[in-house]
């Protein structure tokens, strides 16, 4: 009997003496109610029917994948007064908890309720109220062309015109090549070429809510950008499976795509938006900034940002999750900021 | 609700193999439990809040073996003193046993040695699966289970475990 044979019997009659004490169950439902804030999260996102007017295009969680076509055939298009809820989950270099991002933007783009971290939201949430930053219109512009960061949510923030967006990949894939041609005009304000610009957008454009034959369209649009490669198999930040579509991406600001991927995680059946990672793909040391950082090393192969959108719902109300009746209202701590007419940001 | 009858299933059937792997990184019965429950309590907030994980034991073991390493890191480590260091646990008639002197003395290994040799010969994971648990290279997995083991060999050389080993190593 080898030392490792004889330390396998070891373990094995060490741990048989591991006493397991009777009603172990009723302890850990005790001790799993004192975690009710998980509960009334986990409430919030049962993606269940019944939601009055909402409509809801939530992301299937796994284990209800099956019937998740049907369920888009026939979406109305959200009125302007709705809001676009989203939940996101990420996971951040360095720190080692995911932490939940809940936010809600009104479809015309004009308000915007951020609500950060699992325990803030999960009871009542304590609502940060913050006005659409609306993004400047890049200066390079021709005279008279229409800003090219508009805002609204959803495909109309990119495309002025929603329905007429094609939905053949290679269609769209020009559209959006002609949407980001130009660096001082495009509504990506890094990229350190056309086809990174491109392929940044989509992301963007993925997390919003469209019509199931775009997001088809996109799917494979995102094959047809030079240099992207497909990774089977790949995880999000919650754990679920999906296609990657991987390339250099400039996601830390220009020349960064030298030292970043981007990778884009959709499930290949409903070709839904799952996550994405940015991971750096050589050793590289940013350098002192103004503000008097001290310059950050990033190691090849660490991953900076996991994320994985876990709820993604057209709601009435804002601060209403999906299922869900309450609204801001019934938030004591909520004192509503008068509605933002035009751009407020120089 | 189906995810709680899910989930009592998979409670039902990983409870005792959680708190055995519990007890072997800790060599305490009540921290064992401790720990075990706590895991599958995280399980469960993670089964509902983004859906059923794709292994929920090799979830549940994780987050385990992470617990474990950051409740020591903060009050605990004063514990590991107190249990390393007593005798053997069992009867007294048992106490000569080859198994239980040789557990023994991987109590008194490094923590991160006694957690990668649980890990590979309880476990039965592979170095790969090791070293992605537990967030190290796989390199530091070979040379942790080395070092475990060649420590072992060395302590138990002044027993008589280490004779019988021997002996038996010679048929």
């Amino acid at each position: 009997m080898t030392l490792e044979e004889q330390l396998q019997d070891a373990y094995e009659r060490a741990a048989e003496r591991a006493p397991v004490s009777p009603g172990a169950y009723d302890r850990f439902l005790r001790r799993r109610a004192r975690h009710g804030r998980a509960v009334a999260a986990a409430a919030g996102l049962a993606l269940v029917a019944g939601l009055g007017a909402a409509v809801l295009v939530a992301r299937q969680l796994p284990q209800d994948r099956a019937p998740a076509a049907p369920a888009t055939a026939a979406e109305p298009t959200p009125r302007p007064h709705q809001w676009v809820y989203s939940k996101e989950l990420r996971v951040e270099f360095g720190s080692r908890k995911p932490w939940t991002w809940e936010h809600w933007i009104r479809v015309d783009g004009k308000k915007f309720i951020n609500a950060a971290s699992e325990r803030r939201t999960a009871g009542a949430p304590k609502v940060r109220k913050e006005r659409m930053q609306l993004l400047p219109v890049p200066q390079g512009c021709p005279p008279g062309q229409p800003p090219r960061i508009r805002p609204a949510v959803g495909l109309g923030r990119f495309f002025p015109n929603p329905a007429a967006v094609p939905t053949d990949p290679d269609g769209l894939l020009a559209a959006i090549y002609q949407l980001v041609e130009d660096p001082e005009c495009s509504p990506i304000p890094v990229g350190d070429t056309v086809q990174d610009r491109a392929f940044m957008l989509i992301d963007g454009m993925l997390q919003t809510v469209m019509p199931p034959e775009v997001q088809t369209a996109l799917y494979q649009a995102l094959a047809k950008i030079p240099q992207v490669t497909t990774v089977q198999g790949a995880t999000d930040a919650a754990g679920r499976r999906g296609v990657a579509f991987v390339r250099a991406a400039a996601i830390e600001g220009p020349g960064s795509s030298d030292w970043l991927r981007l990778e884009i995680i959709l499930d290949p059946d409903t070709h839904r938006y799952l996550g994405a990672r940015h991971v750096v793909t050589r050793d590289h040391f940013t350098p002192d900034t103004p503000t008097g950082s001290k310059g950050t090393q990033n190691r090849k192969g660490q991953v900076l940002v996991s994320r994985a959108q876990v709820a993604l719902a057209v709601v009435d109300a804002p601060c209403q999750r999906p299922g869900q009746t309450t609204t801001c209202a019934a938030y004591v701590e909520t004192t509503w900021v008068a509605g933002v007419s035009s751009r407020t940001r120089p | 609700m189906a995810t709680d009858e899910d989930f009592r299933g998979f409670f039902a059937q990983h409870y005792e193999r959680l708190c055995r792997l519990g007890f072997l990184l800790t060599g305490d019965p009540a921290q064992a439990e401790e720990l075990a429950q706590d895991a599958l309590v995280r399980t469960w907030r993670r089964w509902r809040l983004v859906g059923k994980p794709d292994n929920p034991e090799t979830y549940a073991r994780k987050v385990l073996v992470n617990r474990h390493r950051s409740l020591l890191r903060r009050a605990l480590v004063e514990a590991r003193y107190r249990y390393r260091d007593r005798p053997a646990e069992g009867s007294s008639d048992e106490h000569r046993e080859d198994a239980i002197v040789l557990w023994a003395a991987t109590r008194r290994l490094p923590l991160r040695q006694q957690a990668v040799l649980v890990l590979r010969y309880y476990e039965d994971l592979s170095e790969a699966e090791i070293a992605r648990l537990l967030g190290i290279p796989v390199g530091t997995v070979k040379t942790l289970a080395r070092r475990g083991l060649a420590r072992l060999r060395r302590s138990l050389d002044t027993t008589s475990l280490g004779d019988t080993l021997s002996g038996k190593e010679r048929s």
